[in-house]
């Protein structure tokens, strides 16, 4: 395992690699600069192109984009008030207030610091807790592997906003879809309906690209925010770099609030499906809690600012742990990363960090290093960055259209992919318009043809009762309905708990 | 009782799965059925739980706002772009296709002229053909129209 750790960082000493990692750190950084598409949307687009392509060259490029559009993403939140990325929210708060007292820049040095010495932390955590999560994934077998890919669905089912139904409705419809075509156990192909374009069943890329790259484009024009006005794009101090400084100092200032938010963050990446726009808000309310003056939170208090950040940056390596030790994805953005495993032919699951260990060091390392060099151009040129903001949506839209449909084409060539593309999206939009959950229904088509396989290899070699073959085996399977009905069992203990404290009053 | 959009959707779900689930019977092999099968029994479970918690909440479709209607109708534009954009591929190729899909795009949306747009969709197309054609070697579909007249361009 240290032999992988150090050929892992060895990558890092190649030129070559590191201006390729620069390259992907700047797209990352502009990505999460716009607001509309994120770093997800990045890796969607680059997943028809790595079919076939050196893992080790391809996945340190894709975890670059989902590190380092976070940092991005905060700049056009402090100074614009628009959050680039989803998760950048919280850091508005408090980020926008800033700028509107000419601190901008301030915060700005408070959050790209932040970033990258959380996400530095985050991974030293990360490859800490490999050597303890080893041991354990070394007993999974069939059945094991089997009930952890349930645990999973289960998992990224029931964190669905609203209702828990429709996110296991969704993973239902991602399993059945996967079966769609030759089915490897008997060869027999299944709801082909005498389509031969349906013998190879649902492309994973058309699948990716459909349910969430297409309806993110036509809700950018659907839902059009008014221009942002040119005063706002030259916020008071904006070149003052004294203030970026100070930003620094603050994060030393608090360095203690600072570690705590980023093990908050960690923990709560490492938890699956929970991390995502969670992590942020629990920073930020720790940061409040802890404040000397949590009466200035929200009027801008850079307290808020590294709260808010550093749990949001925090999160990723844990989330990227949790994907390759388990193979459950934390966050929507690993999900893409599940399927760019798969498309580069490492089957997802609990095997990976085992079976690539090298490749599972170096993803994680990458993390750090891309933040750091994301921090450099933060650094340098964040704030001028903002110009990219002004890009109109309508060019967006017009471009990246083309590029996503040539995307597919240039995947297998099939001209039916562009139209089975457009009905893909046409159906992701309307599931998730009436709270269907793209993610769980992807992670479901994703992890189905694994389920399945480990599914008859269990019945062959163990029999029905597999799921009760190993104390492992148990847990899991208690975990399930544990996951699905957490909230509900969290609710009938606070209730029970206030009726208990209500009794002897009344 | 008239249903909201939601209780449609998932009785459009349901009926979907149902005719996928009576597929199954055309298969005799437990090892080809299980698992579709397993998705289809949950889905038709879990949404039949679903649909009987939106009828008794006796959920009905509230007349829709004029701004929603409106952005409801943006929607349906942007999907047009996205249906019209494959039918010009599939007819003229992707560079024709992406021509003319710029052209129209940015000459509709009145943001410029159409000798602007033309320019612009002239510009965008080359850089689309630079990139995937000429560097990247990738072999794009050339289009019906194309291949019925047997013309042969550098796609």
């Amino acid at each position: 395992m240290i032999d992988s750790f150090f050929q892992a960082l060895l990558h890092f000493t190649n030129p070559q690699v590191l201006l390729t990692l620069f390259a992907a750190t700047l797209i990352g950084l502009i990505l999460g600069v716009l607001p509309g598409v994120t770093g997800g949307f990045g890796i969607i687009v680059l997943l028809p192109f790595i079919l076939g392509l050196d893992p080790m060259f391809i996945l340190p490029i894709i975890i670059a984009f989902a590190a380092t559009a976070g940092p991005g993403g905060a700049i056009t939140s402090i100074l614009l008030g628009i959050p680039g990325e989803p998760s950048n929210a919280a850091a508005i708060l408090d980020g926008y207030p800033m700028t509107k007292k000419g601190e901008g820049l301030r915060a700005v040095g408070a959050a790209v610091t932040t970033c990258w010495m959380s996400n530095l932390a985050s991974v030293v955590f990360a490859l800490g807790m490999v050597p303890l999560i080893v041991p354990i994934i070394m007993q999974f077998k069939a059945p094991e592997t089997c009930l952890m890919i349930a645990v999973a669905i289960c998992f990224i089912s029931a964190v669905t906003r609203g209702s828990r139904l429709k996110g296991l409705i969704s993973a239902c419809i991602g399993l059945l879809l996967s079966t769609i075509g030759f089915q490897a156990k008997t060869g027999v192909a299944r709801f082909t309906f005498g389509s031969l374009y349906l013998y190879d069943g649902i492309g994973l890329i058309m699948m990716v690209l459909g349910c969430f790259a297409l309806p993110v484009l036509v809700e950018m024009i659907a839902e059009e925010e008014p221009p942002v006005p040119q005063e706002a794009m030259s916020p008071k101090g904006m070149h003052n770099y004294r203030e970026l400084f100070r930003g620094v100092q603050d994060v030393f200032r608090h360095f203690g609030m600072w570690l705590r938010t980023t093990i908050m963050g960690y923990i709560v990446g490492v938890i699956p499906g929970v991390g995502g726009e969670t992590s942020p808000w629990i920073g930020y309310a720790h940061a409040k809690q802890c404040s000397k003056n949590p009466e200035t939170f929200g009027e801008g208090n850079v307290e808020g600012v590294i709260g808010a950040e550093s749990a949001n940056n925090a999160k990723t390596g844990g989330d990227l742990l949790t994907t390759l030790a388990l193979g459950i994805p934390g966050s929507g953005k690993m999900v893409f990363i599940l399927a760019a495993l798969v498309l580069v032919g490492i089957q997802p699951g609990p095997w990976v960090i085992m079976r690539h260990t090298t490749l599972a060091f170096t993803m994680l390392q990458t993390v750090a290093v891309t933040s750091i060099m994301a921090a450099i151009v933060l650094y340098a040129c964040g704030p001028y960055m903002l110009k990219l903001v002004q890009a109109p949506i309508i060019y967006q839209f017009a471009f990246l259209v083309p590029l996503v449909y040539i995307s597919v084409n240039a995947g297998d060539g099939a001209i039916m992919d562009i139209f089975i593309l457009a009905l893909i999206a046409i159906v992701a939009h309307f599931l998730k318009k009436h709270g269907y959950f793209l993610s769980a229904l992807v992670m479901g088509f994703i992890l189905g043809g694994l389920f399945e396989y480990y599914l008859w290899q269990s019945l062959d070699l163990v029999g029905p009762t597999f799921f009760i073959s190993s104390p492992i085996c148990i847990a899991l399977l208690i975990s399930m309905p544990l996951i699905l009905y957490y909230e509900d069992i969290r609710d009938w203990i606070a209730r029970r708990r206030t009726k208990n404290t209500e009794l002897p009053a009344g | 009782m008239k249903l909201k959009s939601d209780t449609w959707v998932l009785i459009a779900i349901l009926a979907v799965t149902l005719f996928f689930g009576l597929q199954l019977f055309a298969y005799d092999s437990l090892k080809t059925t299980l698992v579709p099968a397993v998705a289809c029994g949950l889905i038709l479970v879990l949404g039949a739980v679903q649909l009987r918690g939106e009828l008794i909440a006796g959920a009905t479709a509230q007349a829709g706002d004029a701004a929603a209607k409106q952005t409801n109708t943006r929607y349906f534009v942007g999907f047009c772009w996205l249906v019209g954009y494959a039918i010009a591929v599939y007819l003229i190729g992707f560079m024709g296709g992406t021509f003319l899909f710029l052209l129209l795009f940015f000459g509709l949306s009145g943001k410029h002229t159409w000798l602007k747009s033309g320019l612009i969709a002239a510009l965008g197309t080359a850089v689309f053909w630079l990139s995937f054609v000429y560097w990247l070697q990738t072999d794009l579909w050339s289009g019906i129209v194309v291949r019925w007249l047997n013309l042969s361009f550098p796609m």
